[in-house]
């Protein structure tokens, strides 16, 4: 069964029926292991969703392969979507300490892999409970490191009440158990920023602990302000200071800013901290001071100065263009069964006019790179992923979701037409955008092909750029 | 990607019952076996499945069934009309699948398996012995999922890697049909008893289901079905995700289940 990718962040199996030690041994083959270590992600998860029937044979079994691929991984693994009777059946199936994690939800784990994208203005507050103490210092500590407040409670009593107030609450963790986690530094974004959480002593293994693809991916999709959160940090030696340092230089291609935020200046060598602002790296005493600041404000809708240093759109990548069009032609017109016409094709600048528009963007690296952008109403992002949510949405976020697997889709038919004809490509985790000004503004200054097209009476845009 | 026009199409092309099938069928519903077996060895082709079946370890007859009485006999009216419509059924099997990796005997299997079960089930519930073909009807659902979808594996593998759809959601979602109508159009084809076509229907676990038996029975083969998909074999094949498990459905049968089929 292969995984579903969830965020860059997750591969989730979701087996129906039955897992018991025959069934146990089919779900997670030889190819489903090499595709889930492709995947780079840092959790993998098996859901119990609709899984009627479960036995240790059958957990163990699957715990081999699991266990094989977080040794590869170095990633977390376990099991979600999981109801109180099947987590109170993991304790009973192994004594003393669990070695892997159980999320009440997929929701709740995405949580600690630091995927939930935050809200501006949200409090951000996590209500944490569990049973065991040392269960709820864990949690209450890995939210904490997420960048989120957990608010923990003692009794089931105080859980049950405060969790009537949910929309109090951006997550609400119970029947969750962590067992071994994997050491990656979280990471969530925040409008166009990406926050990492940085914790403890820093030396030369932060470079193992740092999802540097996930970096990278961010950069390609048009990221350009990434802050490290330090409040954590006691300290950090040469190594960790040499890696900032490089992590800026590599980003100075993409115009990126990177700021370190809340680091105790005093216990940090004098030489250190100037070789890091000699790399670019700006430094504030907290969040406040870094999101208010006039060159992170400039910054922050995109900023022009990426796009003057970006690639200019090659030979190459403009021949395959047919390759690209053609896989967003056909995955529009399967997603909606309407037939699309072409209007228009011009090598420019973006420029896109319409109400109530929504975009999201995929980059592509290895034998050619660029970025692809499919901009549409709203009516049609509805329309159109109505297949992958089942339902008509108001929700911005979820169909800024969908529209992100459907640019995921684009970019996978596109990967796969471009390997048949010898072209190897990578395609980075989507970027979804409800506001058009912000694209625009990333998009500033870029010489790209767009091509507009019309789904029956919806405008459809896509754009081509280095 | 899939249109009403193209499942139109498809439906038409399923085949209507041969005569020497209908024949049989007909007698076995006057409970005439001998006129049964008589009628059915006008078609070679499905003598040679009955013998192949019934000699097959699934079965376990002591001794080697080679005629077509004899077969018929030892199988009993119910039992001969649900290996009647599972040849059916095989019959309409595609010779490569498209869509799930699943060999001629792996489907083969999945269905002997699923409906020895299915047998054991119904005689421990005492349930209406006619209720025996359901689970060979059951299994054609397979079939038409790969006939719908052989032709659209790329573009549904892709969907797929973005969200746990399974293959009966994606195709309601794009044609308006569920694979429970286009089965029940084909039972229609073959008619095959109301009742039966019911359970299976039911079996989709689509609609809310009473107490009525007819609604029992859905519960234990949707369940039952589930159990067969998650053997290793239609894992792998991709079987299981052909459609929605519910498992809110089959809650009221599940411990009389793993009773029956002593899985706990």
């Amino acid at each position: 069964m292969r995984p579903i990718i969830k965020k860059q962040r997750i591969a989730i199996f979701t087996p129906q029926g039955f897992l018991d030690g025959n069934s146990a041994s089919g779900l997670i083959t030889m190819q489903d292991m090499e595709v889930t270590k492709s995947s780079k992600v840092q959790m993998i998860l098996v859901s119990l969703k609709k899984v009627v029937f479960f036995n240790k044979n059958g957990v163990t079994i699957l715990l081999d392969t699991m266990i094989k691929l977080q040794k590869a991984m170095k990633a977390t693994i376990g099991f979600c979507d999981v109801n109180r009777k099947q987590y109170e059946a993991f304790f009973s199936f192994f004594e003393g300490e669990i070695p892997f994690c159980i999320f009440k939800t997929l929701d709740v784990a995405m949580l600690f892999a630091g995927g939930l994208n935050a809200k501006e203005g949200s409090e951000e507050n996590v209500l944490v409970y569990n049973e065991d103490s040392t269960q709820r210092s864990m949690q209450a500590i890995e939210i904490y490191d997420c960048g989120y407040n957990p608010v923990v409670v003692q009794t089931r009593e105080d859980f049950n009440a405060r969790a009537e107030e949910r929309e109090k609450f951006v997550e609400i963790v119970d029947n969750t158990y962590l067992g071994f986690m994997g050491s990656r530094i979280a990471a969530k974004t925040r409008g166009n920023c990406v926050i990492y959480y940085l914790k403890g002593f820093l030396d030369g293994s932060v470079t193992e602990q740092f999802d540097v693809m996930y970096h990278q991916n961010s950069l390609k999709v048009g990221f350009q302000l990434f802050m490290f959160d330090a409040t954590r940090v006691s300290s950090l030696n040469i190594h960790a200071a040499n890696f900032f340092s490089k992590l800026s230089t590599a980003g100075a291609e993409y115009g990126a800013l990177i700021a370190i935020v809340g680091l105790d200046m005093e216990k940090t060598p004098k030489a250190f901290i100037e070789e890091l602002e000699d790399a670019g790296i700006m430094f504030f005493d907290n969040e406040t001071d870094f999101f208010t600041d006039e060159i992170v404000q400039s910054m922050s809708g995109g900023g022009s100065a990426a796009k003057k240093e970006r690639h200019k759109l090659t030979k190459p990548v403009v021949a395959r263009l047919p390759v690209f069009v053609d896989a967003a032609m056909g995955t529009l017109q399967m997603m909606t069964n309407m037939m699309a016409v072409k209007e228009d094709m011009k090598i420019q600048p973006f420029a896109v006019k319409g109400k109530e528009l929504m975009a999201s963007s995929v980059a592509f690296y290895g034998d050619i790179e660029g970025m692809v952008t499919l901009v549409m109403p709203k009516s049609l992002v509805k329309r159109s992923c109505a297949l992958l949510i089942g339902e008509e949405s108001e929700d911005e976020e979820v169909l800024a979701d969908a529209l992100s697997e459907l640019v995921n889709i684009v970019a996978g038919k596109s990967k796969t037409a471009l390997q048949d004809a010898g072209v190897n490509i990578n395609i980075t985790l989507p970027r979804s955008y409800t506001s058009i000004e912000d694209l625009t503004a990333v998009l500033e200054g870029v010489q790209g092909v767009q091509v507009n097209f019309s789904f029956d009476d919806y405008p459809f845009t896509f754009y081509l750029s280095p | 990607m899939v249109t009403s026009k193209q499942i139109d199409e498809y439906l038409k092309r399923v085949p209507p019952l041969p005569e020497a099938l209908r024949e049989s069928l007909s007698s076995l519903n006057g409970r005439d076996l001998s006129k049964a077996a008589k009628a059915a060895s006008d078609d070679p082709a499905l003598i040679y499945y009955l013998k192949q079946v019934v000699n097959s370890a699934a079965y376990g007859f002591k001794q080697e069934l080679k005629d077509p009485m004899q077969i018929f006999s030892a199988l009993g009216t119910e039992r001969a009309k649900q290996l009647l419509y599972a040849y059916m059924v095989e019959s309409v099997a595609p010779q490569k699948w498209g869509c799930f990796s699943l060999g001629r005997d792996d489907f083969r299997n999945f269905q002997l398996s699923l409906m020895k079960r299915w047998e054991k089930i119904v005689k421990e519930e005492a349930m209406e012995e006619k209720y025996l073909s359901a689970a060979a009807v059951m299994s054609a659902g397979l079939i038409v999922a790969d006939a719908i979808f052989s032709d659209h594996s790329s573009e549904v593998a892709l969907i797929r890697e973005s969200g746990d759809i399974d293959l009966g959601t994606i195709l309601e979602r794009v044609s308006g049909f569920g694979f429970e109508t286009l089965v029940e159009k084909i039972a229609g084809k073959w008619e095959i008893d109301s009742g039966v076509i019911e359970v299976v229907k039911l079996a989709f676990a689509k609609e809310e289901c009473g107490k009525a038996p007819s609604c029992d029975a859905a519960r234990f083969l949707h369940l039952l079905l589930f159990y067969e998909l998650s053997r290793p074999k239609m894992l792998e094949a991709g079987a299981n995700s052909f459609i929605s498990f519910n498992p809110e459905f089959v809650m009221p049968v599940m411990e009389r289940f793993e009773e029956i089929t002593e899985i706990a």
